[in-house]
């Protein structure tokens, strides 16, 4: 755990990389927690940071009613932990992220594009990919 | 089963029973399916790229066209994850219209499920019924703001007008009605032998694996998970309203039936509190001339038709969005396909497809 925050009535907690997947568990399992329904997991580009990717994790619980927000940093090229062997929703999310942002999954067990077609260049969610995309790289989608 | 040879076969990206371009791989062993991939992305527009290109008061209609059968509340979600964010009050009056009008789309979206998952099935003559209803809410749409499908009805602070002249008696008249209809629906499908063949034990889930696969709205409550963002974290002015959330036992497609038949009377109860507790007043609050958020993010919910809507919003102090992020109940219900359609056959992969409700639009995005 590096850092608590609170804005708005929401918990956010920036957690290291390599812990996600014990921490993860823990919170799924432990009956105080019991964030049993990952929302939605979401990536945002910082191309100006060393570590320019960051991970958000919005997890609910459904007994409790409470949430949480996870985030987790990490460099171009370095992976996340899947969480999709805790919450098997988090598999089409982090094939998303891969799709759009680039973002690799250690132990995702079918990490393709989902979005965009399977020989689509570039990931147009990264911040220097122009909204019109590469004309020159793409003829056949225009 | 007879564990011949394993035939793969393609069913869309065109299709009618796929309620849009949507492809599913199916192995087949005889009629029974053994694999079954869903594929996607056949109408992605790349919306949240375009938001970050654009002003937050730009947004709302690209939200209208994600959910195209659930507009009202696309857009209130934004709309009130931007208020959260800004700290934008909302005049009492224009929370209640939010509500009566996100009520009314939901019917909406219900009626479109009923009539075009009865067609998939088989029962045709449902869809003209409630295509007639919808016809009378899409009708008041058009008298309060013009449109009649990607409405845009709301506005930061408020809603985009006050009911016009009438509009308020014609809802009543709509709201009363609606019940003797939906008693129609029922009358058609409820009992009906075929129908009951085709949807009972069809596509079911266990309240585990339906959290576990993230499912929310209809299909996740038809496995009797309470879980309804209107009870569990009121928003608007849903707290000011008794309303009662119908929970299924088996969590198959008959008891997601009875629970959207159900929501479309408890909506109606919701829309006749509304309408005789409307506060006077103002429709919009004050609302600065530029939306320029502090830096922070939010992470808002709200109950759509379809499951639960996320907005996440990541401002840097500018007046356009850093990233938007719309998470769509369509793309994560969809995703549990393969997990409902466990040993069933090549038809109920059409009755499973139309008992989640998917738009291709918002799982697209």
């Amino acid at each position: 755990m590096e850092e608590v925050a609170y804005f708005c009535g929401e918990v956010t907690a920036r957690i290291k990389v390599e812990r996600l997947p014990d921490i993860c568990r823990f919170l799924k399992n432990d009956p105080r927690t019991r964030l049993d329904l990952l929302s939605d997991l979401c990536a945002v580009d910082y191309p100006k940071d060393p570590k320019r990717f960051e991970v958000n994790y919005h997890i609910y619980s459904v007994p409790h009613r409470h949430r949480i927000r996870l985030k987790v940093r990490v460099a171009d090229g370095e992976s996340v932990p899947t969480v999709s062997t805790i919450w098997a929703t988090a598999n089409w999310h982090e094939r998303e992220a891969f799709d759009l942002l680039g973002i690799g999954f250690t132990g995702h067990p079918d990490l393709t594009r989902i979005l965009l077609p399977d020989d689509w260049k570039g990931h147009p969610l990264r911040k220097e990919y122009p909204l019109e995309g590469f004309p020159e790289q793409h003829p056949r989608y225009r | 089963m007879f564990h011949t040879e394993i035939l793969e076969v393609n069913m869309g990206p065109q299709h009618p029973a796929t309620h849009g371009v949507l492809r599913v791989i199916l192995g087949l062993d005889g009629e029974t399916v053994v694999q079954c991939k869903p594929v996607i992305g056949y109408l992605h527009r790349g919306v949240e790229k375009l938001a970050e290109h654009k002003l937050y008061v730009m947004i709302p209609p690209l939200c209208d066209r994600l959910d195209y059968v659930g507009s009202a509340s696309q857009n209130l979600g934004y709309i009130q994850a931007v208020e959260k964010l800004c700290g934008i009050q909302v005049p009492e009056r224009g929370q209640y219209i939010r509500v009566i009008l996100a009520e009314l789309n939901r019917i909406s979206s219900h009626l479109v499920w009923l009539g075009t998952h009865g067609l998939d099935i088989g029962a045709m003559t449902v869809f003209f019924y409630t295509f007639r209803e919808r016809e009378m809410i899409l009708d008041l749409f058009e008298a309060f703001c013009g449109a009649r499908l990607t409405t845009n009805m709301f506005r930061i602070g408020g809603t985009l007008e006050d009911f016009p002249p009438g509009w308020i008696e014609g809802t009543r008249r709509f709201v009363d009605l609606l019940p003797s209809r939906i008693k129609e629906y029922e009358g058609l499908l409820s009992t009906n032998r075929i129908w009951l063949e085709r949807t009972k034990g069809v596509g079911v889930i266990s309240a585990e694996d339906a959290t576990n696969w993230g499912l929310t709205g209809p299909p996740l409550r038809g496995s009797g998970v309470n879980y309804d963002v209107r009870k569990a974290m009121p928003y608007a002015a849903y707290d000011r309203f008794e309303f009662e959330v119908p929970l299924g036992t088996h969590g198959d497609t008959y008891d997601r039936y009875l629970i959207r038949m159900e929501e479309m009377r408890q909506s109606a109860r919701i829309i006749r509190q509304a309408l005789d507790g409307l506060p006077g007043g103002d429709f919009r609050g004050k609302v600065p001339k530029k939306i320029k958020p502090p830096i922070a993010e939010i992470y808002h919910v709200i109950e759509g038709p379809r499951g639960e809507q996320g907005f996440y919003i990541k401002s840097d102090g500018t007046e356009k969005p850093y990233r938007m992020r719309f998470k769509s109940p369509s793309f994560v219900n969809l995703q549990a396909l393969p997990a409902l359609s466990n040993g069933a056959l090549v038809a109920d992969i059409v009755a499973i497809i139309g008992t989640l409700d998917i738009v291709l639009g918002d799982a697209d995005r």
